[in-house]
């Protein structure tokens, strides 16, 4: 392969990488818009969506699609739990509470899969790897641009959901200015559980196809959380258009830099990247990106 | 203060520093003294940690960085450079200090969540060069054979620092005077300034005081700290790798400081004494121990947010100032 | 909060501190301690060498135990972490009073515990970790109950080199110090045999998307990729190589045989066919003493037995086979019969050398409709 072939085919990768992280990112970036929390737990999310694919396939025997709408419904009715229980109390505290909160909340989800579940990877067979595909020297899998093509499509949805509807509608009210929403007569804590569930159905939908691409374990959710955070710092709080950019651009630096200069300080660059922008920008990033 | 109320103080303290000196001796065990050992070291990095959190009110999540950095230089240079111990102990000190410093003067400028992001990946960022680093740090192999405190002489006792009870004693000398330099810092005027930007960083400016001058103030004395407490551990364990500087300590950390109340002198201790001593004592409980962990930091955030001491002073002292949680 | 309730609730903290002293168990005839990750990013594995002490310790209590004594198993966990290490093997010799330690899996942990078992003076024995220093300090408690980078290295590269023209190397390894040590030994192998490396990335443990790696790899003139890691890290790598279009162009190795297990096999499937690496042990060695292992194992578990089970398995059987020849608890005398021992087990003799480093035998493995085939061997490696 020559270098420009190999140069195309990183960015390929970043950006098939990036969709993913785009897709996780979005659910925390509105929760935290809307609630003012940091859910940590967030990665949990994803990996019990993806432990519900798993399972659809396994003992109801239905196809990849379908086990990943199952999970998606499965995680979101999951997620609004979760927001009644454990987060509710703790809307309008300062930020450190949820942060610890969720924390804790994330050792137990996590700790319990791995108590029930056992430890062993297992892999989402979705059937479409096996088709290889190359065009102009660079290689896809049938899987990959299945995965590009579903993120693509619950972006758009997500999006037109947000602009479109009432609820969306209610949500941005709510995420501008909560007491204002609530004189309007918007009912906040309906607006709660539906971004708790948008956010469990995203994160449910990436799990899928994580696990299909790779893998399904307990810890798969801790290493994925903390990068979401940055992705959602750099893109701004609730405004979807930054998120999407910035989640691609992280997986962008991440293929590019792991590729060309060393893979073993992949996990570096985006902190390098936040901090020349932190430069560059003094002010933060308060906006998109 | 009123003057009837000193004498008790003063008993209460002369009481707890005799059970504390006489630890050695009701919990000879070895196993019971490097839990001791530990809490010791774990309550000067959650100290350390609450100038910075609960008296500053700026959330960092790269205090393990800090931690290893310390140990990482304390090991190398009297490995490399055959030094003393209570040598190393100090540069290590000095070094992590400085780049603490040059770290806040780049970051602080920064607050809330983005702060926290920010020092969280730079925890990540420290953990990869540890990693990476070979020539220096011998990455993920670790350094092994750091040695012990060299013996010294006082007032004409021979003292060696070799058996887990006497790195206690060393410890708990090292703790109370971390705890009395903190006390001092944050019953000045410094410590006043402090206190002014957690509550209100725009109106503290507004009245004159210098915030970024405070918050690198409390970040450089609050790494360097940590970057001691760094040292200690290396020659306690006489091994370092870098699997125990991760972001996760960062975060246990900071759960002790609020766990114990972040805003006090003894919160933070509690708390580091009680979360080093729960997991070992949940070992019964067995593969669940992590999953009851977790439940309890729930439980307890919804349920008790200014931490056990905290919600004690609340009980004890009802007319004291509100203090709130950063 | 009332006075009462806070009043109650201090005595429960005080109380908290309190029970660890009443946790004395009943004490037993032999009792032997075990540190092992059972928690953490390395659960799996680490339990995989839990299951062949356990069956270890059940066949020899069934058999009379230990000159009719039962062994008792201690077991605690190290999360993967150095300071809980040392909790666990505090406790194990202090509160329980084990009379030899088996552990534990990373060598960061047993090396953060080696200073216990030479202060407490108990035996203490790592089934699986790999770093030098581990026998190099002159720690004579310390024991190394299997094979090290080095053994490896010298049986298997004259083998890749020599008979498969396998001259110009790529590494993927992961970053710890298993991979970075087994890259050290092995290139230093390599360079005696006039062979050349075009490539060396290490990846960090946990990680998801070698397409960056394999990418790279894609650009050399390797004709051999050496791996170095875990089961799960490596069907990735093979995985995402096929993907690319990688099959066929370069030999792979394992040599220091992370993917021989049943667990691999059903991960990678298909592709895991032409991997060709070295081994202690695998399921299909044709001696009869491998086999009953292998049968008594899969009867058991449901699974067939890799490296860490067997290294469990011997290592707790040595440990049993000295205190047997000690004829006493005393930690000196079984440690003296345990570092003068000779063992055969499963895989074959072994013994210990002048620095407590196991000596076995190693074998050639090559995957072949998704078994295990033994392509040479035993080659000794002294």
């Amino acid at each position: 392969m020559t270098v420009t072939t190999i140069f195309f085919q990183q960015i390929l990768n970043g950006v098939i990488q990036g969709c993913i992280y785009a897709l996780i990112a979005l659910g925390l970036s509105l929760v935290f818009g809307i609630l003012e929390i940091a859910n940590f737990a967030h990665g949990e999310f994803y990996m019990i969506g993806a432990f519900m694919a798993l399972f659809s396939i396994t003992f109801l025997g239905v196809p990849f699609f379908i086990a990943m709408i199952i999970a998606m419904i499965g995680m979101a009715f999951v997620a609004t739990v979760i927001e009644r229980v454990v987060f509710r109390p703790i809307v309008g505290k300062p930020l450190i509470n949820s942060m610890l909160l969720s924390f804790g909340l994330s050792t137990a989800l996590a700790n319990l899969a791995l108590y029930f579940f056992k430890a062993d990877p297992r892999k989402i067979t979705s059937g479409l790897a096996s088709y290889r595909f190359s065009f102009l020297g660079l290689y896809i899998t049938g899987e990959r641009i299945a995965i590009l093509v579903l993120s693509v499509f619950l972006v758009l949805l997500l999006a037109w959901f947000i602009q479109y509807t009432r609820t969306g509608k209610a949500m941005r009210a709510v995420a501008q200015d909560r007491t204002a929403a609530q004189l309007a007569g918007i009912n906040i804590r309906r607006i709660y559980s539906v971004t708790f569930a948008i956010s469990g159905a995203l994160a449910a939908a990436a799990g899928t196809m994580v696990g299909a691409m790779f893998f399904v374990n307990p810890e798969m959710g801790f290493t994925v959380v903390l990068k979401s955070f940055v992705i959602v710092t750099l893109g701004g709080f609730g405004k979807i258009k930054g998120v999407i950019f910035a989640a691609i651009l992280i997986g962008l630096v991440e293929s590019l830099g792991g590729g060309f200069i060393s893979y073993a300080y992949k996990d570096a660059y985006p902190f390098l990247l936040l901090i020349l922008l932190f430069i560059l920008k003094p002010e933060g990033l308060a906006g998109g990106k | 203060m009123t003057v009837k109320r000193k004498p008790y103080i003063l008993l209460c303290i002369i009481a707890v520093l005799a059970a504390l000196l006489g630890i050695p001796r009701l919990f000879s065990m070895d196993y019971y003294l490097h839990i001791f050992v530990m809490s010791e070291i774990y309550a000067v990095l959650a100290l350390s940690l609450s100038l910075l959190v609960g008296f500053t009110g700026q959330v960092s999540m790269g205090h393990a960085a800090f931690y290893g950095m310390g140990a990482y230089a304390s090991a190398i240079l009297s490995l490399r450079l055959g030094l003393s111990f209570w040598v190393t102990f100090w540069m290590a000190g000095l070094l992590v200090g400085t780049v603490a410093y040059l770290i806040g003067r780049l970051v602080l400028r920064l607050r809330g969540h983005v702060l926290a992001i920010t020092t969280a990946f730079f925890c990540v960022l420290v953990t990869v060069v540890m990693n990476n680093w070979i020539p220096v740090t011998n990455g993920p192999m670790g350094i092994t054979g750091v040695p012990s405190p060299s013996p010294f002489s006082l007032f004409g006792v021979h003292a060696v620092i070799e058996t887990r009870a006497q790195y206690y004693y060393l410890g708990l000398l090292f703790v109370a005077c971390v705890v009395y330099f903190l006390w001092r810092i944050e019953s000045s005027r410094i410590g006043d300034a402090m206190i002014a930007v957690r509550e209100n960083e725009e109106l503290a400016k507004s009245i004159g005081i210098d915030t970024m001058k405070s918050k690198v103030l409390a970040f450089t004395i609050s790494g360097a700290l940590a970057g001691l407490a760094g040292a200690f551990y290396a020659h306690y364990i006489h091994f370092i790798s870098p699997v125990t500087f991760t972001i996760n300590e960062s975060i246990n950390i900071l759960v002790m400081v609020i766990f114990g109340g972040m805003s006090t002198l003894f919160g933070p201790i509690l708390g580091a004494v009680c979360l080093t001593i729960l997991p070992e004592f949940l070992r019964m409980a067995g593969e669940l121990r992590l999953v009851i962990y977790g439940i309890a930091l729930i439980v307890f955030i919804i349920w008790m947010p200014m931490g056990i001491w905290g919600t004690i002073q609340r009980i004890l002292l009802p007319k004291g100032p509100e203090k709130t949680q950063g | 909060m009332r006075r009462s309730t806070f009043l109650s609730a201090m005595l429960l903290l005080v109380l908290l501190f309190a029970l660890p002293a009443y946790a004395e168990l009943p004490k037993a005839p032999v009792k032997i301690g075990v540190v092992l990750p059972t928690s953490g990013a390395i659960a799996y594995d680490g339990n995989l060498a839990l299951n062949g002490i356990k069956m270890a310790v059940d066949e020899i209590n069934k058999n009379g135990g230990i000159k009719g004594n039962v062994i008792e198993l201690s077991v605690e966990d190290s999360a993967g972490v150095p300071a809980t290490a040392v909790a666990a093997m505090e406790k194990l010799v202090g509160m329980e009073k084990v009379v030899a330690v088996i552990g534990d899996f990373g060598s960061s942990c047993t090396l953060a515990m080696m200073d216990v078992a030479k202060r407490a003076q108990v035996p203490l024995i790592t089934p699986v970790s790999l770093a030098p220093k581990i026998t190099e300090s002159g720690n004579i408690w310390m024991f190394r109950g299997c094979d090290n980078s080095n053994m490896i290295a010298k049986a298997f590269t004259k083998w890749a080199v020599q008979e498969n023209g396998a001259d110009k190397w790529a590494y993927i390894a992961i970053n710890t110090d298993y991979g970075r040590g087994s890259v050290e030994s092995f290139n230093a192998q390599l360079a005696e045999l006039g062979g050349k490396v075009v490539f060396t990335e290490y990846f960090n443990q946990g990680e998801t998307d070698y397409y960056p790696i394999v990418t790279k790899l894609s650009a050399t003139d390797a004709n051999a990729l050496c791996l170095f890691g875990e089961t799960v890290d490596l069907s990735r790598v093979i995985a995402q190589f096929h993907e690319m279009g990688l099959g066929g162009k370069m030999l792979i190795m394992d040599p220091t045989s992370g993917t021989f297990n049943a667990k691999f096999l059903e991960l990678a499937k298909e592709h895991a066919n032409g991997i060709v690496g070295a081994s202690r042990f695998v399921a299909t060695i044709q001696t009869p003493a491998a086999q009953k292992f292998v049968a008594d194992y899969r009867g058991r578990y449901d699974i067939d037995p890799e490296k860490y089970a067997q290294a469990g398995y011997d290592c707790t059987r040595m440990v049993s086979l000295a205190i047997e020849k000690a004829d006493s608890l005393d930690t000196g005398k079984i440690r003296e019969n345990l570092a003068a021992i000779q063992y055969e087990g499963p895989q074959g003799k072994a013994h210990f050398d002048e620095k407590n480093q196991l000596i076995i035998d190693e074998y050639i493995i090559i995957v072949k409709d998704g078994k295990f085939e033994v392509a040479a061997g035993p080659i000794s490696v002294q």
